[in-house]
């Protein structure tokens, strides 16, 4: 009962405490729907922004299949650039991040491609990125698709010409113009086609995780780890002001009262978790309650590693300025590297495994295997076990830090 | 003198404090550093800089006599272009790939059935090449969906080719025989360009130009604008900090005894303004140096650079005084300082003014605060601008700063009247 009681006085301190209503819940709900919001990285419906300047033609035939190709790819959002300094607007805009690439099409190019001559496109881009990477291959894949409908076209009016001369040149380019319109119209009845599909929610087609599916339970990673920092200031408190001491003196163990101050924790990260959890999957949509036992099994053990970092940071601080300085550290390394901030598939191979050394990365696995990829219970048993054990290890550490001097 | 001697001492009380120093200086090369490490460095093509995606093939495709265009694609998967970025394997039924994919030991699987070949080779009929991909990943389906679209495109243009050529001729009454159209695509064939390679093979359509990082000032920009970001909530935290100092010494009475010196209380409020200043101008420096040497950075032309550390200044010390005069003890200026200061940065884009694709409602909504204005500034200077282009941003900045120090000296005076 001892142990109720010394959870129920914590709790009491944080409900009383209007910080902790602003660390635990309005904080994590402005970062989590702001960074939504901002960040989308291939999900959902936003494509993927590629500049275009035309020094050609803009009527000439074969210029416009490559637009409308361009403007039917799926992944991309054509942003034409107008001017006479289209091309050095385009760098600029790419170089500054504003476009993912940028096209620019030389003059000549459409006369060119159907004299079967080659006269490239310039594709701007930042190709070690990761936007750029997929504007570059959603170019090159049009690029191809170009060439095909190019030499079908070539194909048809060479083979015309065997037969029958054309009067004259603009006959030879009308005739032209309808073998690049039909070609076009024929790739979209392709005789292969290609359907992608993903492990997400029924019925969908497979993408990379909507900018809520990766800010929701990316903020509440983070912030299970920084949220502790209400309930870790009031052990220092008791510490450093004798209060700890003081309370040992009554008839109650050591073991009690650490563990009511690491139920008390858990509760609080708990109900923080609980509330994110809600929050994600009313107001922002995302997946959490499609499989709920699974959401829960991964929230209790990032709850016990929360708690259990809340107790360690309680024990080796000497001041609040300390819980602070060591949680926000602690928030950014583990926010940073375990994929709460972004993808870790983004990365460099030995960031991703580096990043999968920490309990951040597999809390997120955990979570994203229930909103993103649609799995359930036995897709989190893994993640939550590491989770747990982290968790046990930092409470193994805690326990060791707080023992009688 | 007693100017310098007051902010001498609050320069020297704040540089012995771990946390300021963590906060201004750790944080923001050290988160800098983790982002460097993530994405490998802005420009760097040394190496893979995205994890290769485990590829599972299933393969069903039957041929048409010797030809399976199965071979092709598996060929196009496993070429020296895809290697860095995707491993092939071959698994045995289409469940056991799917499962794979849902366990994460592979990003996607490429299911090729039965009749590929006859629907590519044999005209009225139609297959379908299905990608079952992990839909946490980004990179790796693209690629493959690039790579699988480029090899069934090349397969698919003799079948496109004669389609169009036979219809169209047979519209100007020059209908072609079954022998004639064999002919044609045996021709064609023989004409048809290099097939495409992977997704780093080069199409002599296309020329990829590096839009950065080809030695040009511009150097290391999408990374550049996230240490800026850093930099200036290191530098906005620093300066608030600094001016903290006025809480902290109203609570220890020591400010009291300050007042009861002849020194005009607008000497020591200056004081604060001018060490909060020399912590900016410290604080800026360092991590510029750090980042330049250690990461290449190139953070602009000196004249922008000097006129943004300017701007910044009056901006961060601004805001310090204002919030400051907001709060009556150092609890509550806590809250202001961690919560406000964080919350006013996210919303002024120093975490994502960086990004590409953002809407503008949210850049226009970035200038509502100080840095804001100061992000801007600084990715202008990265992108190459000058003194010149700067110019409009520090003045804004400046502006900002003087009303909101206005506002905060104001507060004080009635608060220590």
């Amino acid at each position: 009962m001892r142990i109720w009681h010394v959870a129920a006085k914590d709790l009491l301190q944080v409900l009383r405490d209007r910080m902790s209503a602003l660390f635990l819940v309005a904080m994590p709900i402005a970062f989590t729907f702001f960074i939504g919001i901002v960040f989308d990285f291939g999900g959902g419906e936003e494509a993927i922004p590629l500049g275009l300047a035309m020094e050609d033609d803009p009527a000439h035939p074969a210029t416009g299949v490559l637009v409308e190709l361009l403007r039917r790819s799926g992944s991309l959002r054509v942003v034409p650039v107008e001017g006479d300094g289209a091309r050095a607007a385009l760098e600029g805009r790419v170089g500054s991040g504003a476009l993912a690439g940028g096209v620019v099409v030389p003059a000549g190019f459409g006369e060119a491609l159907l004299a079967g001559e080659e006269l490239p496109l310039d594709l701007l881009v930042d190709a070690g990125s990761a936007p750029g990477e997929a504007a570059e291959s959603a170019v090159r894949a049009t690029v191809a698709r170009l060439a095909t409908i190019a030499e079908a076209a070539r194909l048809s009016v060479s083979t015309y010409e065997e037969r029958a001369a054309f009067p004259d040149a603009a006959a030879r380019r009308e005739y032209a113009a309808e073998a690049l319109e039909r070609a076009l119209a024929a790739s979209e009845e392709p005789a292969v086609r290609i359907r992608s599909e993903g492990s997400g929610p029924a019925g969908e087609e497979a993408g990379a995780p909507s900018g809520f599916e990766q800010s929701s339970p990316g903020i509440l990673v983070q912030f299970v780890v920084f949220g502790v920092i209400t309930t870790a200031t009031l052990l220092v408190v008791e510490r450093t002001s004798g209060t700890l001491r003081r309370t040992l003196a009554a008839p109650i163990r050591r073991a009690e009262v650490i563990a009511g101050h690491l139920v008390a924790m858990f509760i609080v990260v708990a109900a923080q978790q609980a509330i994110l959890v809600l929050f994600g999957q009313f107001a922002l949509g995302v997946s959490y309650l499609s499989a709920p036992l699974a959401v829960v099994l991964m929230a209790a053990a990032l709850g016990l590693f929360g708690a259990s970092f809340g107790l360690f940071l309680g024990a080796v601080s000497r001041s609040e300025d300390q819980v602070v300085m060591y949680s926000l550290i602690a928030m950014f390394l583990l926010s940073g590297l375990g994929g709460a901030w972004f993808p870790l598939d983004v990365t460099g191979p030995t960031f991703s495994r580096v990043g999968h050394l920490l309990p951040t990365a597999w809390a997120m696995d955990g979570f994203q295997n229930v909103i993103v990829r649609g799995l359930g219970l036995s897709s989190v048993l893994l993640p939550a076990a590491i989770v747990a054990a982290w968790g046990a290890a930092t409470f193994g550490l805690a326990v060791w830090r707080l023992r009688p001097q | 003198m007693k100017l310098v001697h007051l902010a001498l001492k609050d320069l020297m009380r704040s540089l012995r404090s771990a946390f300021l120093i963590v906060m201004v200086l750790v944080v923001p090369l050290g988160l800098g550093g983790l982002m460097y490490l993530a994405f490998g460095g802005a420009g760097s093509s040394d190496g893979p800089r995205v994890a290769s995606t485990r590829v599972l093939v299933v393969d069903r495709d039957e041929g048409v006599g010797a030809f399976r265009a199965a071979d092709v694609l598996l060929d196009a998967l496993r070429s020296e272009d895809t290697r860095d970025l995707v491993t092939v394997g071959m698994a045995d039924d289409e469940d056991a790939a799917r499962a794979a994919v849902d366990r994460q030991e592979a990003g996607v699987a490429v299911l090729i059935p039965a009749d590929l070949t006859s629907a590519l080779v044999e005209r009225g009929s139609s297959a379908t090449v299905t990608l079952y991909s992990d839909p946490t990943l980004t990179v790796g389906p693209e690629v493959v969906r690039a790579v699988v679209s480029e090899v069934v495109d090349a397969l698919a243009a003799s079948d496109l080719a004669l389609r169009v050529t036979a219809e169209q001729l047979a519209d100007r009454g020059l209908a072609m025989g079954p022998g004639e159209l064999q002919e044609l695509g045996a021709r064609f064939w023989e004409a048809k360009r290099a097939v495409p390679g992977g997704p780093r093979g080069g199409h002599p359509l296309l020329r990829v130009v590096g839009a950065s990082n080809e030695g040009d000032s511009t150097g290391g920009m999408e990374f550049g604008g996230v240490l800026a970001g850093l930099m200036i909530f290191g530098a906005f935290f620093g300066a608030v900090y600094s001016v903290e100092s006025i809480i902290r010494e109203d609570e220890e009475g020591t400010l009291a005894r300050l007042f009861a010196t002849p020194t005009p209380r607008g000497m020591i409020l200056g004081s604060k303004f001018l060490s909060a200043g020399v912590v900016v101008v410290g604080q800026t420096s360092l991590v510029m140096a750090i980042t330049a040497l250690a990461l290449g950075i190139e953070w602009g032309r000196p004249g922008a650079v000097a006129l943004l550390v300017v701007g910044m200044i009056a901006s961060a010390t601004g805001m310090g005084v204002f919030l400051m005069s907001l709060v009556r003890t150092t609890r509550q200026s806590g809250v202001v300082v961690g919560a406000g200061l964080t919350v006013s940065s996210m919303l002024g884009g120093l975490f994502s003014a960086a990004a590409p694709g953002i809407p503008e409602a949210v850049e226009a909504m970035y200038l509502v605060f100080p840095q804001g204005w100061a992000m801007r500034g600084w990715l202008l200077a990265q992108a190459g601008g000058g003194a010149g282009d700067v110019w409009p941003t520090v003045l804004a900045m400046v502006a900002y700063g003087g009303v909101l120090f206005a506002i905060g000296t104001l507060r004080f005076r009635r608060r220590f009247a």
